[in-house]
């Protein structure tokens, strides 16, 4: 706080004790009103006018840690800047250790808080150059590496004046070279006058109207290797892009924009504002098409190098202008109060609307090309295709169609993709078409080599495009029956490779079949002992083997294509019956362990031995005697595929029900067990769930 | 304890055993024995050994034995009506030891004489150790039993006499038509048995009796079996040892193991000493 403000003037009373009581006080209270009345008359209008500086932690852009000094004062409550302002900042590099950051920024506010005057960004990436030398109590290397420097001046809190941006590279201490430069004159926040600089090689100069459009004769100087000079004009009038050439030594090369309208000629005509940037940018590609030396529009897009260098002016451009108000796409001014931002100078341009329904049909061409590249990329990527194009005439013939519309597709990629860019209604699509659009027709037949044979066949493709006859339309109708042709094929071929390999599976499928058929008749037959063989195996052994023997020469029959079809089905059939097996060969097994569940241990003091008995003896009865003969009867009279695991499942449910009932009070069941011989009642009595016959 | 020292045992008490009858007969009696005229009698037995506990049996044991009388052979008379009562503890599984009363009647040998009274009691005291011996395809018993015993004849005033009996039976079952002792079976049972007596009123009658009583029987289910066999037995009469009994018994009994305990304490039916 400043000490003027609060600071009273503290008199010593000794000071008074000459005077008599009565004048001394009077005295005092004269002196005392002087005071008071010189205090409030400087304390009231410096109340507003006072700064204090304060220095302490800033962060800068919500993420860069520094220091600040500052001056600013209050006003109403408020705090407002006022005075200078510098803020500094260093940091290591994250990716070499021996590189340090640092950002300083300085310049003015004014009395109302906004920024005034000149004010300058320096943001250095430096790297020691040399050993360290200790001056004073300091420790200091040279240091090379780049700066990036903006200079400009603030009025009011906006851009005004000279302004410069330069990205240099320093070597010991010393700046070496200018990697980018660039030069504006702002009036009220906006470009306005000469822009000019260095970027990338490339040096352009211009101007920009009060209102910050582009004005006059925008030039850019693409220096060849050579040492020959290509220079190239934007001739803008009032932000319009009014014409447009290369000049290369003597030769001129204008430039045509076609669809982009030059001129405000008609009233209905929608004209807008756009910045420089990105998106008229992509105008002004999508649109070029140069003329030749007779004046004759060429055909299709300009020229490559003509597109390279009408890419890097605009590269240029778009950095220049965007350098004086961000760095690496980070806002130079917007961290600060007090500030406008710096807009980029702008353009005008016609917007030619879109028909209902044409930004959608536009964006459906887009994605049905890049459906149909996507198959065409499987496709040519799928190494069966590759291999059974050689053994399948048809995946022969699919695979020459596959590459015409490979090659048909890729001649469309452009038009379509531009086409689908929403800044294409900024051009006159109508008149662009013809000049986007390829000569694409495909045959009314294929020809194609196959097993060294060629071969010609009908096939019937999508309608043509030509510059002629080019309308919106038939670029749909084109793209529509191009995708769903290709979706055909890539189905198709799969049908094919999906035969061939079940084919190919067949071989080892029909192994595996025979080996099943041989295990079958081997464990169920007398020929080979088994150690689990028992006779319950016996008693349906006949049925099983005529079965796998019966099952086998009925698919034997087969075409290939039923084959192919009853193949997995037959082999599980022929999997149940070895589990069948299995669940027999375990079957003593379980009916063991129910006896012994239905058996329980008494000790007989008289024999000093324990006696067993059989417990709930007439539900077992009923079960050892009726229902588990019936069970396996009825296993034996049904053995036919797909029941297998049903009659399986009979014995399990049977021995599950017996565990079960041993558990349960049985006596009302033993009753109406008595003198009951028919096995379904006694299945129904027992309450055993199967599935029978 | 081990089956040899079992048999230690049992050799001990039968060198003691003929060392009385020695000395017995080297009394002034007659120079020879004499054995009286046989007869016959019937034995139904009825035998329970009830379940108390994990180890604890009941033992119950009812006879009914009739004598020859008057010329009618096995049932001409009431013999005795005796029942014998004890708890069994369950050692381990090869050794039971009991203990318990025994209230016998005593019938009058001659009915309608007025010399003798109908009927007598004869109280006992009786304490058994029965030992098992497993074989693969039959067991053997050996059994211990000493009475205590207060008697008197049916004489009307017959003074009352205390004797202690020592008893030594040796048993077989052997099954017929199983492998084991189980349901079902038939079995054939060897069984030998000595009694041996002492006490003041004893002066040249140790042998009380020996008993050879082969019998067949068959295992209705755990809980009940059934034994059927003629009885040949021989002995000193108490009042002149130089005189022998001899008798054939028919004997029919019956055996039957029930389980008194509650039925959740049966579950599960592990066995007794797993």
């Amino acid at each position: 706080m400043s000490s003027h403000r609060f600071g009273t003037v503290a008199h010593d009373p000794s000071d008074f004790e000459h005077l008599p009581m009565r004048d001394r006080s009077t005295r005092a209270g004269t002196v005392l009103a002087l005071l008071l009345t010189t205090f409030m008359a400087l304390s009231l209008p410096t109340e507003s006018m006072c700064q204090t500086r304060h220095s302490g932690p800033y962060i800068w852009g919500d993420e860069l840690q520094g220091s600040v000094e500052y001056s600013y004062r209050i006003l109403s409550g408020d705090t407002v800047l006022n005075g200078p302002w510098h803020f500094t900042a260093s940091w290591k590099d994250t990716t070499a250790t021996d590189a340090v950051h640092s950002l300083e920024v300085h310049g003015q506010y004014d009395q109302q808080g906004l920024m005034t005057g000149p004010w300058t960004y320096s943001n250095k990436r430096l790297q020691f150059s040399s050993e360290p030398v200790v001056k004073g109590f300091q420790v200091v290397h040279d240091a090379s590496g780049v700066e990036y420097k903006v200079v400009g001046r603030f009025e009011n809190g906006l851009a005004n004046g000279n302004w410069s941006v330069v990205d240099r590279s320093i070597v010991d201490t010393e700046p070496v070279d200018t990697l980018y430069m660039a030069n504006a004159v702002f009036a009220d926040g906006r470009y306005a006058g000469a822009i000019s600089g260095r970027w990338d090689g490339m040096r352009f100069s211009g101007t920009a109207t009060g209102s910050g459009m582009l004005h006059g004769d925008w030039v850019f100087e693409h220096q060849f290797s050579d040492g020959r000079m290509l220079q190239e004009h934007r001739i803008h009038e009032e932000g319009i892009l009014a014409f447009h050439y290369f000049d290369l030594g003597k030769e001129r090369y204008v430039v045509r924009h076609v669809g982009m309208d030059n001129t405000v000629d008609m009233e209905n005509e929608i004209w807008e504002d756009m910045r420089v940037g990105r998106p008229y940018f992509r105008i002004i590609q999508y649109s070029a098409f140069t003329l030749d030396q007779a004046g004759s529009v060429a055909q299709g897009p300009v020229m490559d190098s003509t597109v390279h260098y009408l890419e890097a002016a605009n590269t240029a451009l778009r950095e220049a202008l965007t350098a004086f108000a961000s760095h690496h796409e980070k806002p130079l001014w917007n961290s600060l109060t007090g500030a406008q931002p710096v807009d980029r100078p702008t353009v005008r341009v016609r917007r030619y609307p879109f028909a209902a329904q044409e930004a959608e049909r536009l964006q459906r061409n887009a994605q049905r090309r890049a459906g149909g590249q996507a198959i065409i990329d499987d496709f040519f990527n799928d190494a069966q295709v590759d291999v059974a194009r050689h053994s399948d005439e048809e995946i022969s013939m699919l695979y020459e169609v596959m590459r015409l519309y490979r090659n048909g597709l890729g001649s469309l990629e452009h038009a379509v993709t531009v086409l689908a860019d929403p800044i294409i209604e900024y051009l006159d699509r109508d008149v662009l078409l013809p000049y986007l659009l390829p000569e694409l027709s495909y045959p009314d037949s294929i020809t194609f080599s196959f097993k060294d044979k060629r071969t010609i066949r009908a096939y019937d493709m999508p309608p043509p495009v030509n510059r002629s006859a080019a309308g919106p339309e038939a670029l749909d109708i084109h793209m529509e029956e191009t995708y769903a042709d290709l979706q055909r094929i890539r189905t198709r071929v799969d049908v094919i490779l999906e035969k061939y390999r079940d084919e190919s599976m067949l071989v080892g499928k029909e192994e595996r079949l025979v080996a099943q058929r041989d295990s079958i008749i081997a464990l169920f037959g007398d020929e080979a002992p088994q150690d689990d063989r028992n006779a319950y195996h016996a008693s349906v052994a006949e049925s099983m083997k005529a079965l796998a023997e019966q099952e086998f020469e009925a698919y034997a029959a087969l075409s290939a294509d039923e084959k192919i079809a009853r193949i997995d089905t037959l082999i599980a059939c022929f999997a149940e019956v070895i589990t069948t097996y299995q669940r027999l060969a375990r079957l003593p097994l379980r009916l063991q362990s129910l006896d012994e569940l239905y058996t329980r241990s008494i000790w007989n003091p008289y024999t000093f031995t324990f006696m067993e008995e059989r417990v709930k003896g007439r539900v077992y009865q009923a079960f050892e005697e009726v229902v588990l003969p019936y069970v396996l009867e009825d296993m034996r009279q049904h053995v036919r595929c797909g029941r297998m695991d049903t009659k399986q499942d009979n014995l399990v449910q049977l021995y599950r029900r017996m565990q079960a009932l041993r558990e349960q009070d049985t006596k009302d069941m033993a009753k109406q067990l008595r003198r009951v011989n028919d096995p379904l009642l006694l299945i129904e009595l027992l309450g055993v769930t199967v599935d029978l016959n | 304890m081990s089956t040899s020292r079992t048999f230690l045992h049992i050799a001990l008490l039968i060198a003691m055993l003929l060392a009385a009858v020695g000395s017995a007969v080297a009394q002034d009696r007659p120079t020879s024995s004499i054995t009286n005229p046989a007869q016959t009698s019937l034995w139904l037995g009825g035998y329970g050994k009830f379940r108390l506990g994990q180890k604890l049996f009941w033992d119950a044991q009812f006879h009914y034995r009739r004598n020859e009388f008057d010329g009618v052979q096995f049932i001409g008379r009431m013999g005795q009506i005796y029942n014998r009562h004890a708890l069994s503890y369950l050692v381990t599984p090869n050794l039971s030891v009991s203990l318990g009363p025994v209230l016998r009647l005593n019938f009058t040998p001659d009915p309608g004489n007025p010399a003798f009274e109908n009927v007598v009691l004869e109280p006992r005291i009786w304490h058994e150790y029965l030992f098992a011996m497993p074989f693969p395809r039959f067991m053997v018993y050996h059994r211990i039993r000493i009475e205590h015993r207060w008697s008197r004849g049916n004489q009307i005033d017959a003074d009352w006499i205390y004797r202690d009996r020592w008893r030594y039976k040796f048993y077989m079952i052997i099954p017929l038509n199983k492998r084991a002792l189980v349901p079902g079976a038939f079995f054939f049972t060897p069984d030998v048995e000595i009694i041996m007596q002492s006490g003041s009123p004893i002066i040249d009658s140790p042998l009380e009796d020996l008993r050879i009583n082969p019998s067949i029987g068959y295992i209705a289910n755990p809980r009940i079996k059934y034994t059927a066999g003629m009885m040949y037995t021989t002995g000193q009469t108490l009042n002149n040892g130089a005189y022998y009994t001899n008798r054939w018994i028919l004997r029919l009994n019956i055996y039957m193991s029930l389980d008194f305990r509650k039925l959740q304490e049966r579950v599960p039916e592990t066995k007794l000493f797993d």
